[in-house]
């Protein structure tokens, strides 16, 4: 099991609403936010592409609480996860420096449903001064569910 | 306890926007659709802001229901949703929401719509929804 990419051994995490086994590979990332807290937990991964670049993979497993009234997962959920996931990437690559959400980008393929593990591949695009470029891609089963593409300023610079 | 104006109703209150929510909402007579919810500690980040997915969230559910009443509660799915975030949004207030329909086609629906709290934008948001089953 490797330390997750959130770890901080100053923080103390805030526990997440519901417990729910890890995914094989995966281990549980400590969480800072409570919106997150309440929806996770959050899993997540680094991987070495085929290319030879680290890869932050992220997961949460999908339940009730994450359902629409068709009994797909809420885009809302998606959105959430896509903030969680594609914030965590932007946190790393900036050495912690604190950042927020500009704008996000979501296109949605398909509808995941209950007890599906939704997956997601961080890619950093680009990196000025004061903001990120940040994508994300969304599977469940190898299926691509959802796109994302996100622009994170830096505090203060 | 929420104080509940006359006309408004908890919304798709299931699953995820009973658990995040309950998120209230009316349609007016414009056929817009008007939805506020009560901020609680469960919604900030930890800057003790609204969290982004929060008010994605809640964007997604008042563009999903003006594209609702556009097609007479046909089913449905967000394709697209498009968000800048403009300001942060601190705990204890009302946030507020309000969405339109811009073009209605035969098989999509194009809307928008924005997150607010008294007389600040949060979010603004576009988007465009598939009728399902529509060719």
């Amino acid at each position: 099991m490797t330390e997750s990419v959130n770890a901080d051994p100053n923080m103390k995490a805030i526990p997440s609403a519901r417990a729910v086994d890890t995914p094989k590979g995966y281990t549980e990332t400590p969480l800072w936010d409570p919106f997150e807290a309440f929806m996770g937990p959050l899993f997540d991964k680094r991987i070495i592409s085929e290319e030879g670049e680290e890869e932050l993979w992220m997961a949460f497993r999908v339940d009730d609480r994450h359902l629409n009234t068709r009994g797909v997962v809420h885009g809302g959920m998606l959105a959430t996860f896509a903030d969680a996931t594609l914030g965590s990437l932007a946190w790393n690559a900036t050495g912690r420096e604190p950042c927020v959400t500009l704008s996000m980008q979501m296109n949605f393929l398909k509808g995941p449903h209950e007890g599906d593990l939704v997956e997601c591949r961080t890619k950093l695009t680009r990196r000025t001064r004061s903001v990120l470029f940040v994508a994300g891609e969304f599977f469940t089963s190898g299926d691509l569910i959802m796109t994302a593409s996100s622009l994170w300023k830096i505090i203060g610079k | 306890m929420t104080d509940i104006p006359e006309g408004y109703a908890p919304a798709w209150n299931e699953g995820f926007n009973k658990y995040v929510g309950p998120f209230y909402g009316k349609v007016r007579e414009d056929g817009s659709v008007h939805f506020f919810v009560e901020m609680r500690n469960e919604h900030l980040n930890g800057a003790g802001m609204a969290h982004g997915g929060f008010l994605m969230a809640f964007a997604d559910a008042v563009l999903g229901t003006a594209v609702n009443t556009a097609i007479d509660g046909a089913p449905s799915a967000t394709m697209t949703l498009n968000t800048d975030f403009i300001t942060a949004a601190k705990p204890g207030v009302r946030i507020e929401s309000e969405a339109n329909v811009t073009r209605r086609t035969r098989s999509v629906v194009f809307v928008q719509g924005r997150v607010y709290a008294g007389d600040k934008t949060l979010l603004t948001a576009t988007g465009i929804w598939k009728i399902l089953g529509a060719k």
